[in-house]
């Protein structure tokens, strides 16, 4: 049938990666200065796996979930009260950073082949600067946290060492997934039904 | 890396389901779904004790009305208790000067604290509790696929404005399918890599390297798992001639009775009570 707006394969990819996502919340690993989750490599690799807009639809249904009470996120929160509490804003923008992660993959893979470092550079603008951009100055707005080095430190550079190596992890586990299922593999026609 | 972190699955409630047959059980999906949806909005509204200690004896007698073990509602808590504890710390140290009303009990440099933050304190834990028990007693006493039939239903009318109600619930019922699948995997992943002598994360946080190379071990794999499933039901799907945007009928109509209403009406009345109850 033609009317449906998403075939089964896409549901089916869109689902996996909500399911991923909220395996990735729970899964805490002590990287760099601060523990950090897997969660935001998985938005990463929605977008560069999944596409822009594939991608930013498995993050609207995560976040729906989670409003509507799934205690998805880290820590096994969930409700409308974590999304706009001090950190919902990094959580808010995932929608944004798979869709922008899966717009520069689309873009540099245009002529269908895509090199590590432009994965790398997608997962970079998206999952780190998105996220951050939006997330940062929500945390400093709610909390009232004044703009000093110690705040910068403790909510923002505290996470990049974690962040960029889950941006270099990424680009891999894409490409693999990329020679594993063909059809996943962007800048094909075939991807953007 | 302590052993409790490999636990994943039996900390995972989401899909949980715990059959009673209480009254509760059986009221209709849609209606439990409004009705959790305006008690939860009227518990985030109200921010006074009373209101709060009236809340919170309520939604236990929720649990005792469904049959369900209070425990349940309680090992849902334990998870965030850290969360809700930094959460108070934070808001007592720093919500002062919002919060500036009632007396001063301390003063030192920028940390004030007064009873209006005090109340503050207390009442957004009270109501982070509250949140979590009603939830709980939402996804015990509901299946899934209830909740999942119920939300596509109460979704029904965006699909004139070309909204895909029905794939999005599709959606959903196959992620929440898949996340208790994927924690076993990733725990038996864990619980493998660590027999094998991984440290996860043990080498100083500057050797970026190691640590990156630290990861694969778990993520490629568990992304292997993932799109094979996902590869194998597509097939599944496919092969039994699945059309996503098909007219379909349920084996199971939904079917709401008066006594339903009467719930809803009476959850309605009772979030009233609590948004303009004046104590």
């Amino acid at each position: 049938m033609t009317s449906s707006a998403l075939s089964v394969r896409n549901m089916t990819f869109i689902a996996m990666f909500v399911a991923l996502t909220a395996i990735g919340g729970q899964v805490r690993l002590d990287i760099g200065p601060a523990p950090i989750t897997l969660q935001t490599l998985v938005v990463m690799l929605a977008g560069s796996i999944l596409g822009a807009r594939r991608g930013l639809l498995s993050m609207v249904v995560f976040i729906a979930l989670v409003a509507v009470g799934a205690p998805l996120l880290s820590g096994f929160r969930g409700g409308l009260g974590a999304l706009v509490g001090p950190t919902g804003g990094y959580i808010l923008s995932w929608p944004l950073a798979a869709f922008v992660t899966g717009w520069i993959v689309e873009k540099c893979a245009a002529n269908g082949r895509i090199k590590t470092w432009q994965i790398v550079l997608a997962h970079i603008a998206g999952g780190i600067l998105v996220i951050h951009a939006i997330g940062f100055p929500w945390l400093v707005m709610v909390m009232n946290l004044p703009l000093n080095p110690d705040t910068l430190i403790s909510s923002l550079l505290i996470f990049m060492p974690g962040d960029f190596i889950k941006a270099f992890v990424g680009a891999p586990v894409a490409l693999a997934v990329y020679k594993a299922i063909p059809s996943l593999k962007p800048g094909r026609k075939s991807n953007m039904a | 890396m302590a052993a409790h972190e490999f636990e994943l699955t039996r900390n995972i409630t989401i899909g949980q389901y715990l059959p009673t047959g209480s009254f509760i059980h059986r009221i209709d999906p849609r209606i439990k779904i409004v009705a959790f949806t305006v008690l939860v909005a009227a518990i985030a509204v109200c921010d006074t004790y009373a209101g709060n200690i009236i809340a919170l004896s309520f939604v236990c007698l929720l649990f005792r009305l469904s049959r369900i073990p209070v425990g349940y509602g309680l090992s849902g808590v334990k998870p965030a208790m850290p969360f809700i504890v930094i959460l108070a710390v934070l808001q007592l140290l720093f919500y002062g000067e919002v919060a500036s009303g009632g007396t001063v009990y301390l003063k030192y440099g920028v940390i004030i604290i007064t009873s209006e933050s005090i109340r503050l304190v207390i009442v957004s834990a009270l109501r982070f509790i509250e949140i979590i028990f009603v939830s709980s007693v939402l996804t015990l006493s509901t299946s899934t696929t209830q909740l999942t039939h119920g939300m596509a239903s109460l979704l029904k009318p965006l699909k004139h404005v070309k909204f895909p109600v029905h794939e999005l619930s599709l959606i959903i019922t196959i992620a929440i399918r898949f996340v208790p699948t994927f924690a076993m995997e990733m725990e038996k992943m864990m619980k493998a890599q660590a027999s094998r002598g991984a440290q996860f994360g043990q080498s100083a946080w500057w050797k970026i390297v190691e640590r990156t190379k630290d990861m694969f071990p778990l993520i490629i794999p568990l992304f292997h798992v993932a799109m094979n499933r996902a590869e194998d039901l597509v097939l599944a799907m496919e092969a039994r001639c699945y059309t996503p945007g098909g007219e379909r009928t349920s084996y199971r109509k939904l079917r709401a009775r008066p006594g339903d209403y009467l719930v809803l009406l009476f959850c309605l009345l009772f979030s009233l009570f609590l948004i303009w109850f004046p104590y």
